[in-house]
């Protein structure tokens, strides 16, 4: 796990990126602080014990949603997702599927990282298969109409 | 968490690894009591901690090395040369030399801060070398003899021998110390990242914390508080001597590592620190009351560092030992 310090809470993970928010006259507010951690637990629905808790306790999905909330918290507009579910156990995983879709929908684009089919096909609008680094074909997927695998795996054989 | 729910929680919140620190100062505390009840006078205690004064200011920017996961052996070589400049230049300087000697510790910060990151060297190394470097320093601008301040200077060194409300100076500057760096390690840019780097380097870097500045600014922190633990001792001994903090950088780990921050990096805290010179202090008075040689002494020190480390650091969760 490369996207937190295991060893900090939440609030000092969310603010690493960016700690301005959070700084009044040079110093770190630690109320504010805190309340930011909560905003992040309630809107990406984290779940963990308190906000206190140390990101090590929380599950590989929580984690991940640490990881989103702290570049979510520096108003970033696009995400390079690379394999985002890895480590991620399977019901965690529609969770942070839910995430990236409702995240979207509020117009922030992702740039998909993905070697499952499924995942690829589900979370996507538009895919790229490549091969040997090379793009090797360009397949439109709106949601009222999804490629096959069979689609993506021809590009990638 | 307001500090009266923390106190509540003691118990609760923390493990007993954590809170070893404190119960052994209180059991320390509690056999001096019984062994001299004249150790709990209020006199006694206070020049005690004037007397760690030097210590603790080194213990405190050394803590700041160690949350960063790294070390610095040339804390004690740093405040010697510092304590040779103060009493070379108050002569001529007065007051001044006491900045000069701090300067050439923000200096020698800077040098081995650089080395460490840029020439990516170990910090232990980076540091010894610098250790040598300014130890052997003081010997040849001292011409290895002790510089004594003569007495038309003495007036000089008034600002940490003298007292206050009755209470010697060293106790202010000391706490003085110790409130600024709680702030710098709480409440700073500084001091968070610091903790940062020193739990997840790697996820720190990710997260855009410019590494090497950080570091280069801790080690200069730390060699800071040395040369200025050198100026508290070259006043209070009103002379410089490349030989006057022999010992101390052994003791400056030992009260950091006794405190219970991890020498892994990323837990830990300056008042841990704090807790840590009092407990050496208690040490101290008790290993002289029932008579152990002072030499022996370090042996002991040697031991306890040891088995400081083995308590507070999860060494489960570390592949590797280096």
């Amino acid at each position: 796990m490369e996207g937190l310090v295991l060893y900090l809470s939440l609030g000092p993970n969310i603010t690493l990126p960016d700690m301005s928010p959070v700084l009044r006259g040079g110093l770190v507010n630690l109320r504010q602080e805190r309340r930011l951690a909560e905003h992040w637990i309630e809107r990406m629905r984290i779940k963990t014990p308190s906000a206190n808790a140390l990101c090590l306790n929380l599950s590989g999905g929580n984690q991940q949603k640490v990881v989103l909330s702290k570049w979510l918290a520096t108003r970033v507009k696009v995400f390079v997702l690379d394999h985002p579910t890895r480590g991620v156990d399977v019901g965690a995983k529609e969770e942070v599927y839910e995430l990236i879709r409702e995240l979207a929908a509020q117009g922030i684009a992702f740039l998909l990282i993905a070697d499952t089919l499924e995942e690829t096909i589900g979370l996507s609008n538009l895919i790229f298969t490549m091969r040997d680094g090379v793009i090797t074909k360009r397949i439109e997927a709106p949601p009222e109409r999804k490629p096959s695998p069979v689609e993506l795996i021809e590009g990638m054989m | 968490m307001s500090l009266l729910t923390r106190v509540k929680n003691w118990g609760k919140t923390t493990n007993w690894v954590d809170a070893m620190p404190i119960y052994t100062l209180i059991v320390l505390v509690a056999v001096m009591a019984i062994g001299s009840p004249r150790f709990l006078l209020p006199s006694n205690l206070l020049g005690l901690l004037s007397q760690s004064a030097t210590l603790l200011v080194m213990g405190l920017g050394q803590t700041f090395i160690i949350l960063l996961g790294s070390i610095d052996l040339s804390i004690a070589a740093v405040a010697a040369f510092s304590t040779v400049l103060v009493a070379m230049f108050i002569p001529s300087l007065g007051y001044f030399a006491y900045v000069l000697g701090l300067i050439y510790g923000v200096l020698s910060g800077l040098l081995t801060g650089v080395v460490h990151t840029k020439a990516r060297i170990p910090s232990f190394i980076a540091s010894l070398g610098a250790s040598g470097l300014w130890i052997g320093m003081a010997f040849v601008v001292s011409n290895a003899t002790p510089i004594t301040v003569s007495s038309e200077h003495i007036y000089l060194t008034k600002w940490v021998t003298g007292n206050t409300f009755g209470v010697n100076n060293a106790v202010y500057i000391a706490l003085i110390t110790l409130a600024i760096t709680f702030v710098l390690e709480r409440y700073t840019r500084f001091g968070r990242y610091v903790k940062a780097i020193g739990a997840g380097e790697k996820a720190s870097m990710v997260s855009g914390v410019a590494i090497d500045r950080y570091k280069i600014l801790a080690f200069m922190l730390c060699a800071t508080l040395a040369s200025f633990s050198g100026v508290l001792l070259s006043a209070r001994m009103a002379g410089g001597s490349a030989r006057m903090a022999d010992g101390f950088q052994m003791k400056a780990i030992a009260v950091v590592v006794l405190g219970g921050t991890a020498i892994s990096g990323g837990v830990g805290s300056v008042l841990r620190t704090f807790i840590g010179v009092l407990i050496v202090m208690a040490l101290d008075v008790g290993m002289n009351m029932i008579g152990i040689n002072p030499w022996f002494q370090q042996a002991i020190y040697g031991g306890i560092i040891i088995l400081a480390v083995a308590l507070t650091i999860d060494r489960s969760r570390i592949t590797i030992i280096k």
